[in-house]
């Protein structure tokens, strides 16, 4: 009874971890198709035609020719993921030495008006960035940081976001253990750097590979705060791909795909274990 | 020596959002052109506004929709995926993680491909004698509108869900099975208030990613998208393309005012509970 | 706290590993046209002298079309080409810079290109070889034509017509080369006739050259290569300057092409021209330098294609253009120590796409104040994915923000609510004094202005019309009369109709209709209905299934709305009327050229034309309306830029659409060509007619036609776009009727309500 529980529960897992991974299945062989045979596949959805787009399991002649042009011959391609690794890494400097020790304040201190900030934190994050678009602008604007890749990295920097998740964990870790580490000395910094962030260590690095996915999502920002094109970052490599050049499409959906991947794969252990840290408290 | 560490980050929150959140709300309260001081005009404007009734109503059926179907399905995939081994646990929670890391524009592509009139659903349900469905300019498209969101989140929350269930102290469990409780009577009176107090957290971070689904919404559909995922987001932009910055900015701040509400009335309850 | 480090260690390597050849890449990212204006270093101040200034050089005053110039190693200038009628040849050379002309005729036959030796000596070349006649002649510098004997290699083209045919001769080290169709290069014997193949083992086929002192500029459809013209090897790929020069396309019978090139003193250098502006590159070196800006000179126009380069010295170049209207111009750049390298004041105009239209008006402007610099913004270019609302939102945030443009292009952009919120301002005196100077169709500006004033003013206009077989009713009226009028000509299975595409019959239906459909602020759903019904009965009329349709890409669609086609889809559709295919044809007519060629095809196969309307209201289609930001209404040149562009002299440059400049399109009319049109359709069949200026009763009618037009159509970029993106999935059998135009109007009415 336990073992046939078991399978079906495998079953019904694998139904929807079907739909999670198929896509990045479906990336990976368009980008191995040659234009002509997706084309082929897409021509409904492509041309308005009748009938319904196709696909195969593998491409019928696999071809490296998106990926050699994408890799190759696409300068643009390098510079505006160039562009996208400084922002990244401006963004979790940043929030390595400002978000970090902010939400570790806010934690473990009685800060005045605790409370009112947090709920503040927590608003400001969700409101839809179009509303308060413009308003940053004329901060940026008036900072005289538009048009320079850190119009992006320094909101990047104060994100809310990290704030609240790093507050999270850092609420997580035991008052008591801190009162030890009092009693037998420590200064407030030292308790920070030597017990706070390896503690809350998963939790940072969790608050940190979110906020690289989000570097990698980026529209609404560098189109609005960039004017100069060289400035872009990759988020906005994809959507200039007509459609009818899917193979190429995909295979740079694909490419664009595999550094958050890669992070996804290293971090993931650790984002689990962090997220895990800090809803365990709560 | 709080103030200490909070001060640089604080000061940037404030200088980068909180500045321009505080001029947003200065601005509900006059005219785009001309800057004159309205009082309320706007936000009586806003609130006899058929495109925003539409758009708040729109936005909170999507999240009341969305939200339980988010924490019940991800819950129960938790619970399943929790009787696993680690091996089996590992794969399952990184595949449904994944779309967390594909980009938003290939994340748009994909959609344009699955839910086109020609596209690979309406191909699918051809093959079983189903006739094709115009997802985007249908009532389908809420449809489409929420899988989206608990596709992509679904991974997140589940994890979340799984942290919690791993803080349930397997004894009581035992001690219960001894007692001869059965599954679901465990369940809802030892695993449930366990996990209970990490709701806060979970709808938190879900309302917060409920309103990111606007992107993908506006790049496969466009400013104008079939009534029924026409949502709040929509309406600001449109309001912005058309320069009426005042008239954003009144639905903007009637906006945040219900999050805080809800997240402070959310909280509340939660603290009551602990 | 160890794991931690060497994650991110982990983390930081791979980003530096990544990230460092992109980073060199980027170095070497410097396009043309990217550098500061005047090519200004930008390390200079405001204040900094120097900069190239433009003046036009007389022409030979016997020579209207060139066939060929070279500026030879003595510093002089040889032109060779034809008379205003293209058949007296001459030969003009120039001893100082194109001053004075020295000017003797040719007994010559062949001027369709001529190559010309340093030494003086000049190749003519014609069209077709056959072995009957070569085609090709050769001058002596005494004046002493001979007609050579050439054989070249059979060429089959791809209708099965043999022939070939030399596509560009050059001279370079003393000797002379040729390419033809089949894309092989050749020396060619200036005595004898024969030709030596010359293998450069390029690998591809080679449809121009151009030369370059020793060496040969070789222009495949991949770009250029260079070859040594002594011992015909290929040099090294010059990747910076291909990827600079790009792909070179030539429409014309010369080889004129958008690049030209000009030797340096050294082996290693050169000199090139593009509507980027001029340029120095050192070859195989990763840096170019731009010497001249092409948006602050005449070579900025893009519909300009290039002759001939000279360079004199470093301070002095010649070009050798063809304008948009055909014309053979020449340009000196000569360097002025004493001009601001910068001009000192900028106009910032904006648009949302570009367009040819604008570029001229711009141009124009440009030639008359060198002293401003008149930068263009555009929000959608080809190269950037951006959607217009992206561009928009991006656009009215600097607006508030106090960065806005000076003027604005409002094709496209939220011009009411501009006009509304008050970011564009009243131009109605600057509209008025350009009726008093050169006359504009009043008729057109009365219909875009708000509450009696002038807000928005556009440059061209076109409008829709209908074409039909003499002998048949009238085709006129509203939506459903001509879908009725034309239903009653269908017979059998002779088709009624060209298969125009869904999007392309809506937008004839939108353009022509629109303007009916506007009730108050909303949309009446009833009329949309009747001209959505009607659009369907004409799309079937003749059951075409979707792939035996014309094409039309999305790209097409794009141009389309922002006003770049180059002549109405009236005409295309009428070629189907003369082969038979068709006995109407609806769509929009787009300039004088346009209603020429219509009547040319009128008298090949008889018809009549007339313009699409309802009841009264008879609609027209403004393009590049112009607005002048509130911001700016103090600044005297914004209000300068917009009178230019309005004036005669500012559109006489343009060739697209009609006219707002009555003036300006009597010009139009006045100068039109003479020429002839041919083609075979899919099936093989070929047809071809004569084009002729308008004639007195001609103009008279279509004059007639112009001011009769009241009424500007629905100019809302969201209304439009709903009603093709809804109106296709209609005509297409994929939506029924009345879902449609309750979808529409919904969205409508949600649009209007927000």
């Amino acid at each position: 009874m336990n073992r046939i529980g078991k399978i079906i529960s495998v079953l019904i897992l694998a139904v929807f971890a079907l739909l999670t991974v198929a896509p990045l299945f479906f990336l990976f062989c368009g980008g191995m198709m040659g234009n002509g045979e997706i084309n082929e596949y897409l021509k409904p959805f492509i041309y308005h035609m009748d009938g319904f787009v196709g696909w195969r399991l593998f491409p019928l002649y696999p071809t490296l020719r998106n990926y050699v042009r994408l890799l190759l011959d696409s300068p643009e391609f390098f510079r505006m993921f160039w562009n996208t690794m400084a922002v990244t890494a401006g963004i979790l400097l940043g929030q390595f030495l400002f978000g970090l020790p902010a939400a570790w304040g806010l934690a473990r201190y009685p800060v005045p008006a605790k409370k009112v900030f947090y709920m503040l934190c927590i608003v400001l994050m969700m409101l839809p960035f179009q509303v308060t678009m413009l308003s940053e602008y004329l901060v940026l604007n008036r900072l005289g940081m538009l048009d320079t890749l850190w119009s992006i990295i320094l909101p990047g920097v104060f994100s809310t976001f990290s704030v609240f998740l790093m507050y999270r964990f850092f609420c997580g870790i035991p008052e008591e253990l801190l009162e030890s580490a009092r009693i037998d000395g420590a200064g407030e910094l030292q308790i920070f750097f030597l017990l706070g962030v390896p503690l809350g260590a998963s939790g940072i690095l969790s608050a940190l590979v979110l906020q690289f996915l989000e570097c990698f999502n980026m529209i609404e920002q560098p189109l609005v705060f960039l004017k100069e094109k060289s400035l872009w970052p990759l988020s906005l490599y994809l959507p200039e791909i007509d459609e009818k050049q899917m193979g190429f499409a995909l295979c740079c959906s694909f490419v664009a795909l595999v550094p958050p991947l890669l992070v996804f794969g290293m971090g993931q252990q650790y984002l689990e274990a962090g997220i895990m840290a800090g809803a365990v408290k709560e | 020596m709080g103030l200490a560490f909070c001060l640089p980050g604080f000061f940037g929150i404030a200088v980068f959002y909180l500045v321009p959140f505080l001029d947003v709300v200065r601005r509900s309260f006059v005219q785009a052109s001309g800057e004159r001081f309205c009082g309320a005009d706007y936000y009586k404007l806003v609130l006899n506004n058929a495109a925003f009734q539409l758009a708040a109503k729109n936005t909170a059926r999507f999240i009341l929709v969305c939200l339980p179907l988010l924490l019940l399905l991800s819950l129960l995939l938790a619970l399943l995926v929790n009787r696993l081994g680690v091996r089996l646990k590992t794969l399952f929670k990184s595949a449904f993680l994944l779309p967390m890391a594909i980009p938003a524009a290939s994340v748009v592509l994909l959609w344009k491909l699955m839910f086109d009139v020609h596209g690979f659903l309406n191909g699918i349900l051809n093959l079983f004698g189903c006739s094709a469905i115009d997802w985007m300019n249908t009532g389908a498209a809420f449809a489409v509108l929420v899988f989206s969101y608990i596709w992509k989140n679904l991974g997140y929350t589940l994890v979340l869900w799984l942290a919690g269930l791993a803080s349930v102290p397997q004894d009581v469990y035992e001690a219960a099975q001894i007692d001869g409780a059965g599954r679901l009577v465990r369940f809802f009176k030892i695993t449930l208030p366990l996990i209970k107090p990490m709701i806060f957290t979970i709808v938190v971070l879900s309302l917060l990613n409920s309103f990111k689904v606007f992107r993908e919404a506006y790049l496969v559909s466009g400013n104008y998208p079939q009534e029924s995922i026409y949502l709040l987001q929509h309406l600001f932009n449109n309001w912005f393309l058309d320069l009426s910055v005042d008239k954003m900015a009144a639905g903007s701040v009637l906006l945040a005012l219900v999050i805080g509400i809800f997240v402070a009335v959310l909280e509340h309850s939660w603290e009551k509970d602990v | 706290m160890k794991k931690l480090k060497k994650i991110i260690s982990i983390l930081l390597a791979s980003m530096l590993i990544i990230a460092l050849p992109a980073c060199s890449s980027t170095d070497s990212e410097n396009k043309p046209g990217e550098t500061q204006p005047g090519g200004a270093p930008a390390a200079q101040t405001e204040n900094a002298k120097g900069r190239f200034l433009e003046t036009e050089v007389k022409m030979p005053e016997n020579i209207s079309h060139v066939a060929g110039v070279k500026k030879c190693s003595d510093d002089s200038i040889v032109v060779v080409g034809t008379d205003d009628n293209g058949i007296s040849a001459y030969k003009a050379v120039s001893k100082n810079q194109g001053k004075d002309w020295e000017e003797t005729k040719l007994d010559a036959e062949n001027t369709r290109h001529a190559a010309i030796n340093d030494d003086g000596t000049v190749a003519l070349i014609g069209y077709f070889t056959t072995k009957e006649n070569s085609n090709v002649e050769i001058v002596d510098k005494d004046g002493k034509v001979t007609k050579l004997d050439i054989t070249l290699p059979e060429h089959q083209g791809p209708s099965g017509d043999s022939g070939n045919m030399i596509l560009s001769a050059v001279f370079a080290a003393g000797k002379l080369f040729i390419t033809e169709l089949e894309g092989r290069i050749y020396e060619l014997d200036t005595k004898s006739g024969e030709l030596t193949k010359v293998t450069t083992e390029i690998g591809e086929e080679v449809h121009g050259l151009i030369s370059l002192g020793n060496r040969i500029v070789l222009i495949t459809k991949n770009g250029v290569r260079f070859a040594d013209a002594k011992t015909g090897t290929l040099l090294p790929e010059d990747t910076e300057l291909e990827k600079a020069v790009g792909t070179i396309e030539n429409g014309s019978d010369r080889p004129i092409y958008p690049v030209m090139f000009a030797a340096a003193e050294k082996e290693d250098e050169l000199y090139f021209v593009s509507h980027g502006g001029i340029f120095y590159h050192k070859q195989g070196g990763s840096s170019i330098e731009q010497l001249v800006n092409g948006e602050l000179v005449s070579l900025g126009d893009g519909s300009t294609a290039f002759m001939e380069f000279a360079r004199f010295d470093d301070e002095h170049f010649m070009v050798f253009a063809v304008d948009s209207l055909g014309n053979d111009k020449c340009y000196s750049y000569e360097y002025d120590a004493d001009a601001s390298a910068v001009p000192e004041k900028q106009l910032n105009v904006y648009a949302l796409a570009d367009s040819a239209v604008l570029q001229q008006a711009i141009s124009a402007f440009q030639k008359k104040n060198p002293d401003v610099f008149v930068k263009k913004t555009i929000g959608m270019t080809d190269d950037n994915g951006v959607t217009a609302e992206d561009a928009i939102k991006t656009l009215n945030t600097e607006i508030m923000a106090g960065n806005g443009p000076d003027v604005f292009v409002l094709d496209g952009l939220p011009a009411d609510s501009y006009v509304e919120k008050g970011i564009i301002s009243d131009i109605s005196s600057i509209v008025e004094d350009a009726d008093k100077k050169d006359g504009l169709f009043t008729n057109i500006t009365d219909a875009c202005k708000t509450d009696g004033k002038v807000y928005q003013v556009p440059l061209r206009f076109y409008f829709t019309a209908a074409e039909w077989d003499s002998g048949i009713k009238e085709i006129s009226g509203g939506p459903q009369e001509i879908a009725d009028d034309i239903k009653t000509l269908k017979e059998g299975n002779k088709p009624v109709m060209p298969s125009f595409p869904a999007e392309m019959s809506l937008y004839t239906f939108y353009d022509a209709y629109s303007a009916a459909w506007k009730e108050g602020n909303g949309i009446n759903s009833e009329a949309l209905k009747n001209s959505l019904e009607a659009a369907k009965t004409l799309y079937d009329l003749d059951g075409y299934k979707e792939d035996e349709r014309w094409s039309y890409g999305a790209v097409y669609s794009d141009m389309l709305y922002l006003g770049q086609i180059i002549y109405g889809t009236l005409g295309q559709g009428s070629n189907s009327r003369l082969t038979g295919d068709a006995k109407v044809s609806i769509g929009t007519l787009t300039g004088v050229d346009d209603v020429m060629s219509m009547y040319g095809l009128e008298s090949s196969k008889a018809g009549s034309f007339g313009l699409l309307s309802v009841g009264e209201q008879r609609a027209f289609v403004p393009v590049v309306s112009l607005g002048l930001a509130d911001a700016a209404k103090d600044n005297e040149v914004a209000k300068e830029f917009i009178k230019t562009a309005l004036s005669a002299d500012g559109q006489h440059q343009m060739t697209n659409y009609f006219s707002i400049n009555k003036k300006a399109y009597e010009n139009e009319c006045k100068n039109a060509k003479e020429y002839s049109i041919g083609g075979s359709d899919g099936e093989g069949r070929s047809f071809g007619y004569e084009v002729k200026p308008l004639s007195e009763k001609q103009k008279k009618d279509l004059t007639a036609m112009l001011e009769s037009l009241n009424t500007c159509m629905w100019n809302d970029r969201v209304v439009q776009d709903l009603v093709i993106s809804e109106g296709v999935k209609y005509l297409q059998d994929q939506q029924s009727l009345e879902d449609t135009v309750s979808a529409i109007t919904k969205k409508v009415q949600l649009y209007v309500s927000e």
